[in-house]
């Protein structure tokens, strides 16, 4: 054991691994293994162990056939002694043209693996998108009457909302829920920070939850704060699965919480809600601020009764919108707010569809690919078998017999590559679920039943109609010409044109691959190439979680002292905070705190949307953040009336012209009145490929709220050894229980932000690469096919004289022209193909001619390349050999 | 069982009894022995050589003996089927032998 293996030897074993599953093979498996391990030490000389390995794995894939088509049942291990019994009927006609399928197959295994690798590597990868878009886009979720489930869209409502909804026609059953973070204090090691969701107990029923242990919210429990259900992964995880927990209490921000029960296993939390909850409370309804209407909080989910569409539903919920603008016209004075309600699956998947469907498209142009190449091995297999199926013709053998056994070959092809696609598809989601990507409902991803008869069915279609066209060219060759040899020119020259046609499709779909690859990757350059106007390098972030903040001067009493603890860190020289920071939150729109102000200069405007960020003294040069005009605030300025801000470049033009003529200028309507004290550049918050927004930067002593979040920002010139050490031993002088769960660079969260765009591009790059070598594949065994066929003709035109150039020439010129009408045909898919990419561009058109004349290059290039090889062995065909042969 | 079913053998399959015949053996053993005897015209490589012995194990030409040798190595016996077989095959050969070898046996030194 304790020899090195052979790089070989290691080769063989892992081909072994293809073996079909049972016992009985695993024990010879490894017997095969251990024959081949003495045969290797036996042999005396570093070659003599090469020449015994490589004659081990050359005839590996023909045993592999041999016992895969033995373990479907389709051939025998062994020739028996005959039964005597050979039925008539459909099926034994069928069973025995698979037989002999099998056998045809087992005695051609190149042919045999390379087409079944073809078929698996296309079925596998369509196998796998359509996993992931039948889970996330066609499945019911696994909700009872999920149907019915909906959504109250266009952000998150308050009490007086609620109030009015819980009446209304129409409707089952409504919850709200909120999730908030919390830290968990043990006796025994780091405060934990947790998720909680505040909801009430007709989510439970909503949702289908049960109990594991214990028992889940109640209408009893409505004003009870003290009580917990707890989800059963964090039961697992923190508790270690204690059977005794109920009744327990747990410390929650400094309260002890009574653990009333735990969530069956099963329970999935609807994806709208965010991440999943570690456990769930009553709604605290004593908050003053819940019955505030400005105050939005929740997250509303209904079931709608049966029968009611949800355009009906749609009505009543336009009645309560009217109802709470009449009863708060303070708040609505621009006339009720829009609230549509929308099927919850809808909800769920909206973000993601035409991604996913991006996806299968591209896949099954990949599909197509290894399709046309199918067809190819089909094509060429049936020109060298066409003088056995001529004899068989010549015998009578009926034409149907005939072509029965072809498309029981290329049946047989489609089931075995259905199988390997099945088990890519499986290993590519094991891929996915690793890597997790993120899909609102990729965890429970997995291959079914039902989509590996769909696999199967997509794998069979596909080798029969790949294999039949070309069974029944086979089959349709005129008699005299297939016994007179191969040579006959007619029926080549029609199956030539065949050949020729697959070719151009392939460089064709090929180029729309490399082309969309091109695109996305072009996008994705754009987006990192623009300036976030942040010097984001030795930058560090800190997120922290601050719990029972009773004020806003109690937010800033506690986390300036953390900010003076970080000042003090060495190598610290800027530190400053706000309530997000840049790149924390991508997207836009659901982070965020944005006000509507009209420029002071256009009182009759529409108000414009601008978003507001309050900041701690030093921010602007903790991030690098330059000032084109004016200075920021002091902390001695910040209380002034009115409140100094600063404002972003693209504010300043579009309120005042330019960034000098800000300085100064007060816009009365916003926030009771504010004087811009200076402009930033341009900078980016949520996302590089986002609009510069309309930020507006206030003194965070004005911010008039309590809130749970601070995100701190250090600027090093120095990085500690031990950073994270240094960061949580600061925060912990001030505030011992507060967890500190994330230490990230800045410019992380920068790369994060176009992280989708980035795989987005890899994988149309992968997908693109493949077709590619697949259609240079295809381009190379034809032009070398043809060439075979030439011999003769080449031997005669080089023996009168013709140069060897010249004839090279000639196949490269057939190449190109194959090459250049695949490329126009590219070109005009591309230019339709590109528009509907157009929604994930950035900074680059569908149609750009930079993209597609490089992808076009890039296609004709690896054909002449692909064509090379044959012109040179057409140009070294020997005259002599080739007139001998005849 | 009519052994004359399974008849003529392949060469492997004949080579491989022939080996069996003189003493149990593991792969590595049979294919050393099979290309001792053939002086390298059979060749066999593992993968071949284990589906050949389940079909001839399932045929109830050979058995597993008991037990494994020292190096934990799977070891093949033949059965007394097996032997038949081999037994009626050798005989086939050299009833054809007799009857073709005449041809070349007059004028020549056998």
């Amino acid at each position: 054991m304790g020899r090195r293996r052979h790089p070989l030897e290691v080769a063989f074993e892992l081909g072994l691994g293809a073996l079909p599953p049972g016992p009985l093979r695993r024990d010879d498996r490894r017997e095969m293994a251990r024959t081949l391990r003495d045969q290797i030490a036996a042999a005396p000389t570093a070659a003599g162990r090469v020449r015994v390995a490589w004659r081990a794995i050359r005839r590996l894939p023909g045993v592999l056939i041999a016992e895969w088509l033995d373990w479907l049942g389709i051939t025998g291990p062994y020739r028996g002694p005959s039964t005597g019994r050979e039925g008539d009927g459909m099926l034994s006609n069928l069973l025995r043209n698979l037989g002999f399928a099998g056998r045809a197959l087992r005695k051609a295994p190149t042919f045999t693996a390379a087409s079944i690798l073809l078929v698996a590597l296309g079925v596998g990868t369509v196998t796998t998108a359509f996993t992931v878009v039948d889970h996330v886009l066609l499945r019911a979720l696994p909700y009872p009457a999920q149907e019915r489930l909906a959504y109250l869209t266009n952000g998150s409502h308050n009490g007086p909302t609620l109030d009015r909804l819980d009446g209304v026609a129409g409707f089952d059953l409504w919850t709200a829920a909120t999730g908030h973070s919390v830290n968990l204090t043990r006796p025994d090691g780091d405060p934990l920070r947790l998720r909680r969701i505040e909801t009430t107990p007709a989510f439970f029923t909503m949702f289908g939850a049960r109990p594991h242990l214990g028992r889940l919210l109640v209408d009893a429990d409505r004003d009870d704060l003290g009580i917990a259900v707890l989800s059963w992964p964090f039961w697992r995880d923190a508790f270690g699965g204690d059977p005794e927990i109920v009744g327990t209490t747990m410390v929650i921000d400094g309260e002890p919480i009574e653990i009333v029960g735990v969530l069956a296993e099963d329970f999935v939390q609807p994806s709208v809600l965010g991440d999943g909850a570690h456990f769930y409370r009553p709604i605290d309804w004593s908050n003053p601020g819940l019955q505030e209407p400005g105050y939005h909080a929740h997250s509303v989910l209904a079931r709608l009764a049966p029968g009611v569409s949800l355009e009906v539903a749609n009505e009543q919920i336009d009645r309560v919108e009217a109802s709470v603008a009449e009863a708060f016209p303070e708040y609505y004075d621009d006339g009720p707010q829009d609230w549509p309600l929308v099927g919850l699956h809808e909800v769920m998947v909206q973000d993601v569809r035409s991604g996913l469907l991006l996806l299968l498209g591209a896949v099954g142009l990949l599909l197509l690919v290894a399709c046309a190449n199918v067809a190819h091995l089909f094509l060429a297999r049936g020109l060298s078998r066409g003088g056995e199926m001529s004899i068989r013709r010549a015998m009578r053998a009926r034409t149907w017999s005939r072509v029965g056994q072809l498309s029981a070959e290329s049946l047989l092809v489609g089931l075995l590559g259905g199988l390997g696609g099945a088990a890519l598809a499986q290993g590519a989601l094991v891929f996915f679920r690793r890597w997790t990507v993120e899909l609102p409902r990729g965890l429970d991803v997995a291959v079914d039943l039902r989509v590996l008869a769909v696999c199967i069915g997509v794998a069979t279609a596909t080798a029969f109609v790949c294999g039949l066209l070309p069974a029944l060219r086979a089959v349709g060759r005129d008699v005299q010409e297939g016994l007179r040899g191969a040579r006959g020119m007619t029926g080549s020259r029609r199956l030539g044109a065949l050949r020729s046609g697959l070719i151009v499709f392939e460089v064709a779909i090929s180029l729309v691959l490399v082309a969309s690859a091109g695109l996305l990757m072009r996008s994705f350059l754009s987006v990192t190439a623009i300036d976030p106007g942040i010097e984001a390098e030795d930058v560090w972030v800190v997120p922290l979680n601050p719990t029972n903040v009773s004020s806003p001067e109690d937010y800033r009493n506690r986390m300036e002292p953390i900010r003076q603890a970080f000042l003090s860190i060495p190598g610290v020289t800027e530190a400053s905070y706000g309530i997000e920071g840049p790149f924390e939150w991508v997207g836009g729109d659901r982070c965020c705190w944005s006000n509507r102000a009209p420029p002071p200069d256009e009182p009759e405007a529409t108000p414009i949307r601008v978003f507001l960020h309050p900041v701690s003294e030093g921010f602007f040069a903790t991030y690098g953040t330059e000032l084109l005009a004016g200075t920021p605030w002091t902390r001695a300025t910040a209380t002034a009336s009115p409140t100094p801000v600063v404002i972003s470049e693209a504010m300043a033009i579009r309120f005042f012209g330019s960034a000098e003529a800000a300085v100064d200028r007060e816009i009365p309507e916003l926030r009771g009145g504010v004087v811009v004290a200076g402009v930033a550049e341009a900078t980016k918050h949520y996302g590089l490929d986002q609009e510069h927004d309309y930020g507006v930067y206030i003194p965070i002593e004005t911010l008039p709220f309590e809130i749970d979040r601070a995100t701190f920002g250090l600027r090093f010139s120095d990085v500690p050894a031990d950073l994270a050490g240094a960061i949580r031993r600061a925060v912990w002088s001030e505030e011992p229980n507060l967890p500190v769960t994330e230490v990230a660079s800045l410019e992380a969260w920068i790369d994060d932000s176009s992280a989708t765009r980035r795989f987005g591009s890899l994988l149309l790059g992968a997908f693109g690469i493949v077709a590619l070598l697949l259609a240079a594949a295809g381009l190379y065994g034809t032009l070398l096919y043809a060439v075979g066929q030439r011999r003769q003709e080449l031997g005669i035109r080089l023996a009168l004289g013709a140069g060897r150039g010249r004839i090279q020439n000639d196949v490269i010129r057939r190449g190109v022209v194959h090459a250049l009408l695949g490329v126009g045909a590219g070109v005009l898919l591309t230019l339709w193909a590109g528009r509907l990419l157009e929604a994930w561009l950035f900074g680059v058109t569908g149609t750009d001619a930079l993209t597609l004349a490089g992808a076009a290059a890039v296609l004709f290039a690896t054909a002449v390349a692909a064509s090379w090889l044959p012109a040179y062995r057409a140009g070294r065909t020997d005259p002599l050999e080739t007139l001998k042969a005849e | 069982m009519d052994v004359h079913e399974y008849l003529p053998l392949a060469p492997r399959d004949l080579l491989i009894l022939a080996a069996l015949a003189e003493g149990p053996s593991h792969g590595y053993g049979l294919i050393k022995a099979v290309e001792e005897r053939s002086e390298s015209g059979v060749l066999l490589d593992p993968a071949n050589l284990y589906r050949v012995l389940r079909r001839m194990r399932e045929l109830g030409w050979i058995v597993e003996a008991d037990g494994e040798d020292a190096s934990r190595r799977r070891v093949h016996r033949i059965t007394d089927r097996g032997r038949a077989l081999l037994s009626a095959e050798l005989g086939r050969l050299e009833r054809l032998l007799d009857q073709a070898r005449p041809a070349l046996a007059d004028g020549r030194p056998a």
